[in-house]
Formats: structure tokens, sequence, C-alpha cells
């Protein structure tokens, strides 16, 4: 008990005051860290003597990352389909895989399909079946339509939508920091095409939101 | 040689004889804040928020474009994107890189007031090549700010200061011109 009432009254020793100022210099830091991150990489406001100090700020990010730059449809089959060429009437095809990972803060991911265009400029098949994009003409796509789906089977539309392989329980949320889905692509081709290009090309988005 | 140098010569010809392309990846990261403005904005002016980060989180040079789109649904009137102004709107990143992205709003005169929002999505896309299917990475920042509700001109408040002014005025002339009121009782 006696010891403790010392130490409150004693003098400030040396070994004090250079705690107190790695203390003041710790602050002095933050602080100007704090002004310094309204614009990275900026260069930091010159002072009239002394030293300056560098402090790098790391903003969180939202992200999304797709293992492959290249994802092409093969496999197809029904209809006149052979290997990688998609057949009339509502031939099928399906890509390889691909990792989507949301690699920064938590964040909700989504997922857009987009309608298909010939490389002639001419008529596109429209998505159908999934938001934002019409009905399909029956339980196939009709003409000049078609209906792509990530696997196991929900439909892509061209609003984009929570990625299901991310939803919790069916519910959609937040998808946790470096969680990731590997997913693969279907689609279902039209009836028959206005547009006689051999090519279509079309594109999928994932969203972090 | 001995087995571990075998070893260890067989796993490096592994992992060198792989494509560099079969590692490759795209991503776009933007700033998990959303951009607001401090205080209540006001119709007919234009605002810079603070920046907006892009990222790129891919192992590619890639190419990025920012454009306003409302994703999420919710409650809240949508900004048109025809407000919003970002500048550079496309440009490219290496890979890890990050560009901030200067953003303007300009709220039109005349605009109703209420809770407004946004997404700002930054993308990528692949050129897949003929028969491949363009993979697009994407990243949305919320944009939001409110515009107060324009409160109606405080008539009643001016025609009771109005009447109490007058009878005060009246009061007034009538000490002057000593007219005095006199009240009896008729007994």
């Amino acid at each position: 008990m006696q010891s403790r009432s010392v130490y409150r009254n004693r003098r400030p020793s040396f070994r004090d005051g250079r705690r107190v100022a790695a203390r003041a210099g710790l602050v002095g830091l933050a602080i100007g860290a704090g002004l310094g991150g309204a614009a990275p990489g900026a260069p930091l406001p010159q002072t009239a003597h002394g030293a300056s100090a560098t402090a790098t700020i790391h903003v969180a990010f939202k992200s999304v990352t797709l293992s492959t730059t290249s994802l092409s449809y093969a496999n197809c089959t029904g209809g006149s389909s052979s290997g990688g060429a998609l057949g009339f009437p509502n031939g099928s095809c399906e890509t390889g895989k691909v990792t989507v990972t949301n690699a920064g803060a938590p964040s909700t991911v989504l997922i857009a399909g987009a309608d298909a265009l010939p490389s002639d400029g001419g008529k596109a098949w429209r998505l159908c079946g999934g938001g934002g994009s019409p009905a399909c003409a029956s339980l196939t796509p009709g003409s000049d339509q078609y209906s792509e789906t990530y696997l196991p089977g929900h439909l892509l539309g061209i609003t984009a939508v929570c990625d299901a392989d991310f939803a919790t329980g069916g519910i959609c949320g937040d998808a946790s920091a470096s969680q990731s889905s590997v997913e693969a692509l279907r689609l279902v081709g039209p009836v028959s095409s206005s547009d006689h290009s051999a090519i279509f090309t079309t594109h999928i988005t994932w969203i972090a939101n | 040689m001995r087995r571990s140098q075998i070893l260890t010569a067989t796993a490096l010809a592994v992992l060198f004889a792989q494509p560099a392309g079969a590692f490759a990846s795209i991503g776009t990261g933007v700033g998990a804040t959303p951009l607001t403005l401090s205080t209540p904005a006001k119709a007919g002016r234009t605002y810079a928020l603070r920046w907006l980060y892009v990222k790129n989180t891919g192992s590619v040079v890639s190419n990025y474009a920012v454009h306003a789109q409302r994703l999420a649904g919710g409650s809240g009137r949508t900004i048109p994107a025809a407000w919003v102004s970002v500048s550079p709107a496309r440009f490219q990143l290496r890979p890890d890189a990050i560009r901030t992205v200067g953003v303007k709003v300009a709220i039109p005169a005349g605009t109703a007031g209420g809770s407004y929002l946004t997404d700002l999505v930054a993308s990528t896309y692949t050129h897949g090549a003929p028969g491949s299917t363009a993979l697009g990475a994407a990243a949305a920042d919320k944009l939001v700010f409110d515009v107060p509700s324009s409160t109606s001109f405080p008539w009643l408040m001016i025609v009771i200061a109005g009447g109490i002014a007058c009878l005060l005025g009246l009061g007034w002339l009538a000490r002057r011109s000593g007219v005095r009121l006199r009240l009896e009782s008729p007994a």
C-alpha cells in the first residue's frame, strides 16, 4: 500500500518522459494519417521544421474476382447441335467452371445476364425467363429467344439479382470476405433464329454490391 | 541425384509447365463506404463528392468503366444517371492498382424533397474470343443524399403578427388623440 502511494507521488523520471514522448509521437502520427487520408498519393503538406511521417491508409473495398478471363460454351446437345456448336431447335450448351470470389469486405454478390448479339449486328436473341427479361415463349425459348442458367438451375435475367450460390438458406445477404462459389453456366438456344450469323456473343456480370 | 532433389525438380517442372493464362483472373473493387453529402442538398446546385476508389483486384491489366445505375430496391427516390458525372469514366489499371474517380452530382432546380439513392458501378469485361462468353466483374458503391422538403410560406404567422401590430398601432393612436372610453353602470 505504501509503495503504491510512493509510486503515485514520485517525480517523473527520464524514462517516463520518453514514454510520454513516444505516446505523443503515436498520437501525432495518427492525426497526420487522418489528414493525409483524404487524398492518398498526394504529397504531404510541407512543415516549417522537423521531420514528417508517412502513414498508409488502407481503404476497405468491396470486390468481386473471377478466376478466369475466358469462358466458352461447349458440350452442346439437342437439336442439330454438335460439339461446341449450338443447333436448332433449342439446343443447349454448358461452360466450364469459374470461381467467383467476394474478395473484399462483406457485400451482396449480384449476377446479371444480357441479350446475345449476332456478329453481323442483326437481330439479337433476347434473354428470357429471368429478372427484367421477357418470359420465354413456352417451357423452352421461342424464336430469337434464349435462356441462361447458372447451375444448379437459377435463371439469369438482364436485371442484376442476388447470386443464389452466395445466399444462405435461400436468403440473399452479405457474402463474407473471401467467400467463393464455383459456378458454371448453361444456355438453351432458340427454336429458330432470324439472324443467320454463325457467332453470337453475350456477357455475364457479377457485381459486389 | 538424391530423391528430394528429384521431387523438387519435378515440382518445378509442373509449376512452370502451367500456362500463365490459366491463372489469369479479373476483378473489380470499389470503396466500401457510401458516398454521401455531409449536409442536406439544395435543388439547383452542383456538388462534388468524395472520391470513388476503384481497384483492379484481378491479375491482368484491365479496362474499367464507371457509371451510375441503381441496383438495389428499397425506399428512396432514384438519382437519374443524367444528374451524375464521373471523371474519368474510363481508364486502365494494372493489377492491384487503385484509381480515384471524381464524382459530381447536379441537382436540378425544382427537385422534390426526399432521400435520393443510386449506385456507382465500376466494371471490367473480358474480350471474349469468338464463341466464348464475355465475363464481367463489377463492384458498386452507393451514392446517397437528402433534399429537404421545401416548407410552405408562413402565411399564418404573418397574419397573426400583422393583427398584433395593427392592435398596438390603434392603441397608440387612441392615446395620442386623447380619446377616452368610460364605462359607467346605469345605477
